[in-house]
């Protein structure tokens, strides 16, 4: 009687896994899917999961808008600027943080804390009417210090953790040896700490590829990104499914094949060391 | 001694200022001056017309003009729905799905990473699929209801299929984070507490109840503070699904916020909603918080 519990118990398992695993990846394979089926199989019902495929979708969000390119660039080059930045800024302030006491480190710490919990949709409208001020609305400019605000916490706690976990023996041992703390920092700890920094980055890459809502307030015309982009796919009169599946895909898979690279440090990323382990 | 710019530099008490200058120049420029402008900001009164000029101080007429405002107290009501429904079921099947992954079977690191992917994907994007799926004439729920002879749903239509959609959608995005922070905290829990109740005869009811809940209490925290302050700011999800309708019910708090300032350009009046936004949730984070610490000094 026991084992058949157990037989019924293990298969249940497997059953409620490949339920969950279903569930939640059925969206995403759905969207890649459906990105590669004409237009008017789009309307289909019941929707045709044999069809013929096709890269229309494809050629008209590339080629058909004339601001597909810019918008794939500013995406990039905005994402890349603000994760090196945030990346330098960041390690530089956790390593502080992480092997030195000084006056003011607490409250730093509690401050870098604090705004980790502020951002948001809450913000947009200060940070909208600020930027307004100094000119800097529609700039990339303005959009790299925006997303670099929001970044250097994440950036400092994350490189605070890792910077505990390396051990003093080999800073200390340049120091002794002539080197100054700079040194020690730059050359020694640093390098040492790629494997967080990189995981770091790429959540900092991750988060200012998919920024929507900022991007659509402050960015311009001249500085439109990929998901302004994808959404202007969307009016009050329609929707334009081909090209939003299209390019929604191109938003998604680079980013899945970066994360899959991070996974292992991506909880302790988002708990912030918060769980022990 | 020569005393010099480099010298200063160098001299152990001053390095952790000089690494941290840049960060703190930047944190407080880029992020202190909005807060205090969106305070000034909040307090005025600055309507389209007189865009030019400089916005007018008027005090708290903002604030006072929210306890009125029927749309915004509709708007708090479904907010607060959402995130009492929706967080309660992420956090359950979070943990039903972390005990299955917290077992050995083959296959088991490969699973893991595919729960990582949903995180990855833009709230925008996820909001986009939902819409294409809840389509009333070609989405593929409706579809999948009429194979089992259900009939349709009219699920971005009809209230309260609207409300039960975004919640359905929030589920999805947020239950694979809960998930994999509940498994690192059931893997931080050290296997001889397990053998030693099993020792003494506990079944797999009991340990789940004495052991691992218990043990559990500080990720669960956790995961409850994230996905609570995440469901109260969201925006995404009313924007790509339903633009906040139909009829306006279900434009969550930070869609209004947005809607006041960039619709009607009303931006003071939108700061104010802002704030409240960032009060409620200091709030809900201190209370969390105290709930935390309490935990960890036991």
């Amino acid at each position: 009687m026991k084992a058949i519990l157990r037989q019924f118990f293990f298969v249940a398992k497997y059953l409620i896994l490949f339920a969950f695993i279903l569930f939640s990846l059925f969206p995403i394979a759905w969207l890649v899917v459906t990105s590669f089926k004409p237009e008017s199989d789009f309307f289909s019902f019941p929707p045709s999961f044999i069809f013929h495929p096709t890269l229309e979708n494809y050629r008209r969000a590339i080629f058909g808008s004339p601001t597909f390119f810019p918008s794939l660039m500013h995406s990039f080059v905005l994402a890349v600027t603000v994760t090196l930045f945030s990346v330098l800024v960041g390690s530089a302030a956790g390593y502080a943080l992480a092997r030195f006491r000084f006056k003011g480190a607490k409250t730093l710490g509690v401050l870098i804390l604090l705004s980790r919990l502020v951002p948001g949709a809450v913000m947009v409208i200060p940070y909208f009417a600020l930027l307004r001020t100094l000119g800097l609305t529609g700039s990339m400019l303005g959009l790299t210090m925006t997303y670099t605000s929001f970044a250097l916490g994440f950036c400092s706690w994350m490189m605070y953790g890792f910077f505990l976990e390396l051990p003093r023996e080999l800073e200390e041992a340049a120091l002794i040896d002539g080197a100054s703390y700079y040194g020690a920092f730059w050359r020694i700890a640093f390098p040492l700490a790629i494997p967080g920094i990189t995981a770091t980055g790429i959540l900092v890459f991750i988060s200012s590829w998919n920024e929507f809502l900022y991007a659509l307030i402050i960015g311009g015309a001249k500085t439109r990104t990929l998901p302004v982009e994808l959404a202007s796919n969307i009016t009050d009169r329609s929707v334009n499914w081909g090209n939003l599946f299209a390019i929604a895909t191109i938003m998604v898979v680079p980013i899945f094949i970066l994360t899959i690279s991070v996974q292992r440090n991506l909880v302790r990323g988002l708990t912030a060391g918060a769980v022990k382990g | 001694m020569k005393i010099s710019l480099s010298y200063f530099m160098n001299r152990r008490s001053f390095v952790p200022y000089v690494l941290t200058s840049p960060l703190v120049l930047l944190l407080f420029f880029i992020t202190l001056v909005p807060v205090l402008y969106s305070i000034f900001l909040s307090l005025s009164y600055w309507p389209l017309e007189k865009l030019r000029e400089a916005p007018k101080f008027i005090g708290f007429d903002n604030y006072f003009r929210m306890l009125h405002d029927q749309r915004l107290i509709s708007s708090l009501k479904f907010t607060f729905i959402f995130t009492m429904t929706s967080v309660p079921i992420e956090i359950i099947i979070g943990l039903l799905v972390a005990l299955i992954l917290n077992t050995n079977f083959p296959g088991r690191k490969l699973v893991r990473s595919i729960f990582v992917l949903p995180l990855a994907v833009s709230m925008l994007v996820t909001g986009l699929i939902w819409r294409y799926i809840f389509n009333y004439d070609y989405g593929l729920l409706n579809f999948l209801l009429g194979v089992f002879h259900v009939a349709p749903v009219p699920w971005l239509i009809q209230s309260p299929w609207p409300q039960i959609s975004l919640i359905l959608a929030e589920v999805w995005i947020q239950m694979p984070f809960c998930a994999l922070v509940l498994l690192a905290g059931l893997q931080s829990i050290p296997e001889e507490l397990y053998e030693s109740a099993k020792l003494e005869g506990a079944g797999g009811a009991k340990i789940l109840r004495f052991i691992t809940l218990p043990l559990l209490k500080p990720p669960i925290l956790v995961v409850s503070l994230i996905t609570v302050t995440n469901a109260i700011r969201s925006f995404e999800l009313a924007y790509s699904i339903t633009g906040g309708g139909p009829m306006q019910s279900t434009e969550t708090f930070s869609f209004l916020a947005y809607q006041v300032g960039f619709r009607y350009f009303d931006l003071p009046y939108a700061a104010s909603i802002s704030w409240f936004i960032l009060a409620i949730n200091l709030l809900v984070s201190l209370i969390f918080m105290k709930k935390m610490y309490v935990v960890e000094e036991r």
